[in-house]
């Protein structure tokens, strides 16, 4: 706290990694999406619904998240169904859990307490 | 006093770091954390969120709501960013205060108020989450948006 925080023009960065798997893909989300790094979800959303039947977006290492993140999980949510693929989140903690419970946005994409849990659910169970 | 300063007295010993740390009993008596005059873009909203937590975290309240406070101010702010200031660059101010009974956050711009669309995008789930996580009070008028959020101590 050194300096004032003003000057602090801080990075949010997140980061995304991109995992293929057998009928899908996950992208691991790490950091925190706000309005400064809510554009690269986006676009790394974007990206992954258009390709793949299964798009698992794990937020596990995510400690923040604000309604900009939640804009864009909801569009690329769209966007999958939209395609005839599946869109579904693993979000274990409070501070992502809360946040689309309170929106509503749990209750139209599906949330899994961890990976292989969203991994394993057949399509035909969640569709 | 140059843009941006805050004000409102000593930081608590918890968030200099040299005292005996955030589980001290000060708490109810945390100072008031004041920032004026905060550039309203998305960078510099970081910080602020950064500070308004460590001072949360001071205050005693706990971690849930403080997980609550900085998300719900933090939203409120980001709201002043990126819809109040449509027209050209703005400023907020934030003032968060405490006492036995609980904090109040305000977050206040001199944009101009923009009502929320109906499909609820992340206007609509800005205000949801700011009206489900505080007793909020939004209150638009010609010289500004003023958001007061309250939460209480237990």
């Amino acid at each position: 706290m050194g300096r004032p925080y003003y000057h602090t023009v801080t990075a949010s960065p997140i980061g995304i990694d991109v995992s293929v798997i057998d009928g899908g893909v996950i992208l691991s989300v790490a950091g925190e999406v706000d309005l400064l790094t809510a554009d690269r979800l986006r676009a790394a959303l974007e990206a992954e619904v258009d390709r793949h039947a299964l798009v698992v977006v794990d937020l596990t290492a995510v400690g923040f998240l604000s309604s900009s993140g939640l804009a864009a999980l909801a569009l690329a949510h769209r966007a999958a169904a939209a395609a005839g693929h599946v869109l579904r989140l693993v979000a274990g903690n409070r501070v992502t859990l809360r946040p689309l419970q309170i929106t509503g946005l749990a209750e139209e994409i599906a949330v899994y307490p961890t990976v292989p849990e969203a991994v394993a659910d057949s399509p035909a169970e969640r569709s | 006093m140059a843009a941006g300063d805050r004000r409102g007295g000593r930081q608590s010993e918890a968030a200099r770091g040299d005292g005996p740390g955030p589980m001290a009993s000060a708490a109810d008596t945390a100072d008031p954390l004041e920032c004026q005059n905060i550039p309203a873009d998305a960078a510099r909203l970081v910080g602020v969120r950064r500070t308004l937590q460590d001072w949360a975290s001071a205050a005693g309240l706990p971690p849930s709501t403080v997980a609550d406070l900085v998300l719900a101010s933090y939203e409120a702010m980001a709201n002043s960013a990126e819809h109040g200031y449509r027209n050209g660059p703005g400023t907020i101010d934030l003032l968060a205060t405490c006492d036995e009974d609980g904090v109040v956050v305000t977050v206040r711009d001199r944009g101009e108020w923009r009502s929320p669309p109906a499909d609820p995008g992340h206007r609509g789930r800005g205000l949801i989450l700011i009206r489900s996580m505080s007793r909020a009070e939004v209150e638009p008028g010609p010289d500004g948006t003023t958001v007061r959020m309250r939460w209480s101590r237990s």
